[in-house]
């Protein structure tokens, strides 16, 4: 089963090289950010770029409201109701 | 701007050395102590036999070549690691010098303390153990009393520890015997444990400058 790697780039302690693969494919859409190794145990903080695949219109759409950047979730209704009595 | 290294986040450890490796390639990202090298060894060309490598690239062994690995454990009752060196002179003054003249010796003798509080740390036991015979009995008719020892401890201390890719990771190797120990029992307030050490030269003692790489 294919898992996911951190794999040192061109020049290994160049933290902007460090590369995200998939089993034997690289995730291109990855950019990490920050590297760590712990003697092995490897962990970085990268961006994903979804939009890539996902395409951001329907992102907008489907998923968030347009202006506030919140997700249109129960807990954000229920606060508004709350607030009108 | 140089770093400027601080306490925090820096640690004293201590060593166990693991099974020796004889062939094969050395597994895990730690520090490994050369117990021996062949005649086309894989371990650095300046290394000798009881320096310590980091096995990052890993390295496989060549015929001759022989390793330990060492297991780092934080030890849980310090609080501080004064340490200081020294280097012998010798005077060489004529009546012709402006001042006096000396030679500098050319090998250091390390030695320091290391303070803490006495705790139930199993560490601890390694150094209790060089002055008292420990028993324990678990009340359940297991009794074990044990010999007191003698021997190296392996020591590393972290100067700069940091595990960001990039970073350099200053780490001490300090082997050494511990020469005295100090137990406090204050009316009131916490038991201090101090204990002088005293760094063996022969074991390689060295500081290791690493770069984190991924």
């Amino acid at each position: 089963m294919a898992v996911l790697e951190i794999r040192a780039g061109a020049n290994p302690a160049d933290p902007a090289g460090v590369q995200l693969w998939f089993g034997e494919e690289a995730i291109e859409n990855a950019k990490v950010i920050e590297a760590y190794n712990d003697h092995g145990k490897k962990r970085v903080i990268a961006e994903i770029i979804w939009e890539e695949k996902l395409g951001r219109k329907e992102v907008e759409k489907s998923d968030k409201r347009k202006g506030d950047n919140l997700r249109a979730g129960s807990i954000v209704e229920q606060m508004e109701g709350t607030a009108k009595k | 701007m140089a770093n400027r290294f601080s306490g925090t986040k820096n640690y004293l450890y201590l060593g166990s050395l693991g099974t020796e490796v004889t062939t094969g390639a050395l597994s895990g990202e730690k520090f490994f102590k050369i117990t021996a090298k062949g005649a086309s060894s894989a371990f650095p060309a300046e290394s000798v036999v009881n320096d310590v490598v980091f096995n990052k690239p890993a390295i496989t062994l060549t015929s001759g070549d022989k390793a330990k690995p060492i297991e780092l454990t934080k030890l849980g009752f310090v609080t501080n690691v004064p340490q200081s060196a020294s280097k012998e002179k010798y005077e060489n003054t004529v009546q012709t010098d402006v001042a006096k003249s000396y030679e500098e010796g050319d090998k250091p003798e390390i030695s320091g303390t290391i303070d803490g509080y006495f705790t139930d740390d199993a560490n601890a036991d390694l150094i209790l153990k060089r002055f008292f015979r420990l028993i324990d009995d678990n009340g359940a008719g297991q009794k074990t009393y044990q010999p007191i020892e003698t021997g190296v401890l392996h020591f590393f201390l972290g100067r700069r520890e940091t595990t960001t890719v990039g970073q350099v990771e200053v780490m001490e190797y300090m082997p050494a015997i511990i020469d005295s120990l100090t137990v406090d029992k204050p009316m009131n307030g916490p038991q201090t444990f101090n204990f002088a050490y005293t760094v063996i030269g022969n074991e390689m003692p060295s500081i290791t400058r690493r770069t984190i790489t991924a």
